[in-house]
C-alpha cells in the first residue's frame, strides 16, 4: 500500500504555505514588539 | 535525462558569498555586542527577549544544516516516512514550550541546564549530565563544521578544509563580540532568509517537475519510498521524536533561551517556533524525493538537497542554497558556542575558582571558552570521517536517557538523585550498545525506554521530597558588590 498522490501534494503545498505564513508572522511580531519597545 | 551532479557555482563566487555574509554577521555581532556590557547581557541577553526574536531564535537554531541536508537524505533513503520522521523533531519544541515557562519561573536568575541538575539532584546527577551535555554539544558543533566544509565543496568546489575553517571562524568571531545578543539577533535575520530561501527553491523545483510526476516515478522505480508500511522507517520516526525530546530537553542551547526570554514569552515562542519549523524538513525532504524523477545523479546522499536545487536552478539556485545552508549552519554554531561556553564558565570554571567570580571575570572566561570550543570543533572536523548522520546519531541514546530526569525533575518532587543517575548511566550504556549492534534508528528509543525503567526503579528505592522554591532561593548569580564595582568600571584593590 502506497501513500496517495493527494497526501504528497498536501504535505508539499501545505508545507510551503506554512513557511510563507511563518515569515509574515515573524515580521508582524517584530513590528508589534518594536511599537511596544519590547524587542529586547 | 541524467544531469551531471558537479559544482555549479564557481569557487570565486563562493568566496565572494563567504566574505559578504561573514562580514555581515561579524559586523552585526560587534553592533549588538555593545549592549552586552555585563555577563547577564552577554550570556542571556539581559533576560528580556520578546516574542519576535524569541520565536525566530527557536526556529533558526533548530533549522540546522542537518535539517536542510539530512532531511532530503532521509527522504531519499527512507521515503515519505523519512521526511515525516524528521518533521517529528518539531514535537520537541512543542513539548519544551510549557517547560520553558516553568524553568524561567523556578530559576529567574539561572544560566544553564547543568545548574538546574546540580541544584535538583546534586553531584550524582550532575556528573553524567555534564558529560552527556558536553559530548552532545561538541558532536553537534563538529557535524555543523563538517557540513559547512561539505556544502561549500559541493556547491562551489571550495576545498573542504578552507570552507569549514571560514564557517567556524566567522561564527566564533561574532559570538565572541556579541554574545547572546548577537546570537539571537542574527537568528532573526537567518530564520527569515532560510524560510524565504526554502520556499523559493521548492517553488522553482515545482516549476521543473510536477508533484504527480514525482509520485509516478517513485511508484514505478522506487515504490518502497512511498510505502505506508516501511517498518524501519516507521521505527526511525519514533526514534527521531525521542531524539529531539532528548536534544531539546537536556541542551543548554534551549535552556539559555528560556532564561533569556522575558517572563511569559518562552511558552509562546517555543510553540510558535515548533509550528514554523514543522514544514521545513517536509519541504526540504521533497527535494530528495524529487531527485529520482529528475534523473539527478547523487554521489553523496547527504548533499542531495543542495545538489537538486543547484542543478535545477543554476548559479542563482546555487547561491540561494548556499545562503540558506550558511544561515542554517551559523544559527546553530553560534548558539552552541554561546550555550556551551555558559556551561564551561558556570559549571566547570566557576565552581573550582576561589571565591565568587565577578561579572567581568565570567565574561572573560566566556570569551576564552568560545575560542577553545571553536578550535576543538575545527580540529575535529578536519580529521573526522563518515557521514553526518553517523556522527550525529551516536549522541542519540545519550540525550534520550536525559528525558526522564529533566521532565520529572521539573515537575515531580519525588524524583531523586539516585533515580536520575541510574536513568542517565544505564539508559546511555544500553542505548549505545544498541546503537553499535543494531543501528541508530532504534538507539534513542531504547536509551529513553531503559532510562525510564531505571528512573522508576530509582524513585521507588529512594524517593525524594524536593522543595521547588529552593531552586530560586539559592541562585549562584545574584548580583554581588563585586559585580557592581566591575560594572561601574571600578577596579577593586
Amino acid at each position: 500500500m502506497m501513500f496517495p498522490l493527494w497526501f504528497l501534494q498536501l504535505l508539499v503545498v501545505g508545507g510551503l504555505v506554512l513557511c510563507g505564513i511563518g515569515v509574515l508572522m515573524l515580521i508582524a511580531f517584530l513590528i508589534v514588539d518594536s511599537k511596544d519597545r519590547q524587542i529586547w | 535525462m541524467i544531469i551531471a551532479a558537479a559544482p555549479v557555482l564557481s569557487p570565486s563566487a563562493g568566496y565572494v558569498m563567504l566574505v559578504l555574509f561573514g562580514v555581515l554577521w561579524i559586523g552585526l555581532g560587534i553592533w549588538w555586542g555593545r549592549r552586552a556590557k555585563s555577563y547577564d547581557g552577554f550570556a542571556v541577553a539581559g533576560r528580556n527577549v520578546g516574542l519576535a526574536l524569541g520565536t525566530a531564535t527557536a526556529v533558526a537554531t533548530w533549522i540546522t544544516s542537518n535539517t536542510t541536508m539530512l532531511a532530503p537524505q532521509f527522504a531519499l533513503q527512507w521515503g515519505l516516512w523519512g521526511a515525516l520522521g524528521y518533521a517529528t523533531a518539531s514535537f520537541g519544541l512543542f513539548a519544551f514550550a510549557p517547560m520553558s515557562g516553568r524553568i524561567r519561573k523556578l530559576m529567574p536568575t539561572g544560566y544553564t541546564a547543568v545548574e538546574f541538575i546540580r541544584r535538583r539532584y546534586g553531584m550524582a546527577g550532575t556528573i553524567p549530565f555534564l558529560i552527556i551535555s558536553l559530548f552532545y554539544a561538541i558532536i553537534w558543533l563538529i557535524t555543523m563544521s563538517m557540513a559547512g566544509g561539505k556544502l561549500l565543496f559541493v556547491l562551489s568546489g571550495i576545498p573542504y578544509e578552507v570552507g569549514m575553517t571560514v564557517v567556524v571562524v566567522v561564527c566564533v568571531l561574532y559570538t565572541l563580540f556579541g554574545g547572546m545578543y548577537a546570537v539571537i539577533g542574527t537568528d532573526f535575520i537567518q530564520s527569515i532568509i532560510i524560510l524565504v530561501g526554502l520556499v523559493v527553491v521548492a517553488v522553482a523545483v515545482l516549476m521543473h517537475v510536477d508533484i504527480a510526476d514525482v509520485h509516478q516515478e517513485l511508484s514505478v522505480e522506487r515504490p518502497m519510498l512511498l510505502s505506508v508500511f516501511f517498518p524501519a522507517a516507521i521505527m526511525s520516526l519514533f526514534n527521531n521524536m525521542l531524539f529531539s525530546f532528548g536534544e531539546i530537553f537536556h541542551s543548554n542551547v534551549w535552556w539559555s533561551r528560556a532564561f533569556a526570554m522575558r517572563e511569559g514569552v518562552g511558552p509562546k515562542a517555543y510553540a510558535l517556533g515548533g509550528l514554523l519549523w514543522l514544514p521545513v524538513p517536509i519541504v526540504a525532504g521533497f527535494l530528495g524525493l524529487a531527485a529520482p524523477a529528475l534523473g539527478i545523479g547523487i554521489s553523496q546522499p547527504d548533499t542531495v538537497g543542495p545538489l537538486v536545487a543547484a542543478t535545477l536552478l543554476g548559479t542563482g539556485g546555487a547561491m540561494l542554497v548556499f545562503v540558506v545552508v550558511f544561515c542554517s549552519l551559523a544559527s546553530s554554531i553560534d548558539s552552541l558556542l554561546a550555550a556551551t561556553s555558559d556551561l564551561i564558565v558556570n559549571d566547570i570554571v566557576e565552581p573550582v575558582l576561589p571565591g565568587r567570580a565577578g561579572s567581568q571575570a565570567k565574561r572573560r572566561w566566556s570569551a576564552i571558552a568560545i575560542v577553545l570550543l571553536g578550535v576543538l570543533a575545527w580540529s575535529a572536523a578536519l580529521t573526522s570521517s563518515g557521514t553526518l548522520a553517523e556522527v550525529l546519531f551516536s549522541a542519540g541514546p545519550l540525550v534520550g536517557s536525559c528525558i526522564w530526569p529533566i521532565v520529572c525533575g521539573l515537575y515531580y518532587r519525588r524524583a531523586s538523585p539516585l533515580a536520575a543517575a541510574l536513568a542517565m548511566v544505564f539508559g546511555s550504556a544500553v542505548g549505545l550498545t544498541v546503537y553499535f549492534t543494531i543501528g541508530w534508528f532504534v538507539a534513542s528509543l531504547v536509551g529513553a525506554a531503559v532510562s525510564g525503567l531505571f528512573f522508576l526503579i530509582g524513585t521507588w528505592i529512594s524517593p525524594d521530597d524536593f522543595d521547588f522554591d529552593s531552586l530560586a532561593g539559592t541562585s549562584d548569580e545574584l548580583p554581588t558588590e563585586q559585580d557592581e564595582f566591575e560594572l561601574a568600571g571600578v577596579e577593586q584593590g
